[in-house]
């Protein structure tokens, strides 16, 4: 089996990780604090194309396959400090970019994704509410037909982007019948009446990547702004989510990469009691581990980006990449605070805020305990 | 025929364990008795892609695609006349 990745690939991440370390880590750790968006940051990364990564040439896109879109993206995560900007871009691009290609209309991709290839509107999606999480499909907001429109009533929450976007991807019921084969999925634009997002939530991580609530009140959406069929949301949220789980959990992989290059350069600089702390098993071992999880994180998210390059399904393997990358996260930057020591703790290390950042990747798409519950079922449990 | 009597065992064996099934009509809903969920239809269709040798895309796993026995059946004789 070849594990290498393409001379175009390499090539690609490396100029990635140049044009991060140079434009996107000024003034992160002030950003984080007053919980800022990186406005210059996310217009910096769409005249270099990324916004457009997965998207065909003719909408103004790359064009990249999911490989290399997760391999750019674990680049970015390697280099670029603003996870939060990280995560308003993952949000904008593969929970409302890859829908719209893959289920949109002729006019639907023409009309939305050179826009937001050029990161001239910023994207997202909705499905979240306040009753049903873990349970999306007992969502309860509503869509009714009425003419050449449907009307939306509901609300939603912890809705990633949602402050800042120009269109958000919500899905509502349409069939009260049919369970999850009831519900629809409808690009609503800002400006609709009825529409409205509350303030950005404080949250304990990802402080630069606002999220909010949104509120439906009679809004009308034109039935051209339905995506796909009626029924049609549990494809396209399936779908949505394994590009999600490989290349937004392939930046946390680069930023695992960088607390070992960060904790091995400690331990080998920090003497105590005579010697390198590096030389003490009880901080190498540590490193050791941080080293395992990359490696296994890594063959596990490539095969189901490999797996979906090949038109497979991947929902277990996806599953397992989804938890185990994720929870390498949280005990990876634990572990790089520990090795650190004081330091780590400081606020100016930045370590502590990729534990703070680490976290919610246990609960967006997917928590830990559902992805487990899959697999379990996958296992005949 | 021969078609619905797999994909019903594999239902009942399989996915809508907890149900107890003893029999699922050939007409009946899967989706308003909550026999098929949304994982329930993705293991359907990895079942079907390997058990038929097809292969179902993302757009194909719409309600009307899974409502029924007889309309998966027909779905699979359609895509096996196609290829």
């Amino acid at each position: 089996m070849d594990f290498t990745f393409t001379e175009e690939q390499v090539r690609f991440k490396e100029s990635v990780v140049k044009f991060s370390l140079r434009e996107l880590n000024d003034g992160v750790t002030e950003r984080d604090k007053k919980g800022e968006f990186f406005r210059e940051g996310w217009r910096k990364c769409a005249d270099f194309g990324i916004l457009g990564l997965p998207v065909p040439k003719e909408y103004g896109g790359l064009e990249a396959d999911i490989v290399t879109c997760a391999v750019l993206m674990q680049g970015l995560g390697y280099a670029c400090r603003d996870s939060g900007l990280l995560f308003v871009m993952g949000s904008h691009i593969w929970t409302c970019e890859i829908p719209i290609l893959h289920f949109g209309t002729k006019e639907q991709k023409e009309k939305f994704l050179p826009r937001l290839c050029k990161g001239e509107i910023i994207g997202g999606h909705a499905i979240t509410e306040p009753d049903s999480g873990s349970d999306a499909f007992g969502l309860k907001t509503t869509a009714v037909k009425d003419g050449d429109r449907y009307i939306l009533n509901g609300s939603k929450m912890f809705i990633s982007n949602a402050p800042i976007a120009d269109i958000l991807l919500i899905f509502a019921r349409t069939d009260k019948t049919k369970g999850f084969g009831g519900i629809s999925a409808f690009i609503v634009e800002k400006g609709f009446p009825g529409f409205s997002v509350g303030k950005p939530l404080e949250k304990m991580g990802l402080k630069t990547a606002p999220i909010g609530e949104v509120i439906l009140q009679d809004c009308p959406v034109p039935v051209e702004n339905r995506l796909g069929k009626e029924g049609m949301a549990s494809a396209i949220f399936n779908s949505e989510m394994d590009w999600e789980r490989c290349c937004l959990f392939a930046t946390q992989l680069g930023v695992m990469e960088y607390q070992v290059e960060t904790c091995v350069k400690y331990a080998k600089e920090r003497p105590q009691f005579g010697k390198p702390i590096g030389k003490y098993q009880s901080i190498s071992h540590k490193i050791a581990d941080m080293k395992m999880r990359i490696e296994l994180g890594s063959l596990i998210l490539y095969k189901v980006a490999w797996m979906k390059a090949q038109g497979k399904k991947a929902p277990i393997e996806s599953a397992i990449a989804k938890v185990y990358v994720s929870e390498s996260y949280v005990k990876s930057s634990l572990d790089a605070i520990q090795i650190h020591g004081g330091y780590g703790y400081m606020t100016e290390f930045g370590l502590e805020k990729d534990l703070r950042d680490s976290i919610a990747g246990k609960i967006y798409s997917g928590t830990s305990e559902i992805q487990r519950n899959i697999i379990a079922s996958w296992l005949g449990l | 025929m021969q078609t619905v009597e797999t994909l019903k065992r594999f239902i009942i064996g399989e996915i809508a364990t907890e149900l107890d099934l003893k029999d699922i009509a050939a007409d009946q809903s899967l989706l308003e008795t909550g026999i098929l969920d949304s994982l329930g239809i993705l293991k359907l269709v990895t079942f079907i892609e390997a058990q038929f040798l097809l292969k179902i895309d993302d757009e194909e796993m719409i309600p009307e695609n899974f409502e029924t026995l007889s309309g998966i059946s027909k779905m699979i004789s359609a895509k096996k006349a196609s290829s």
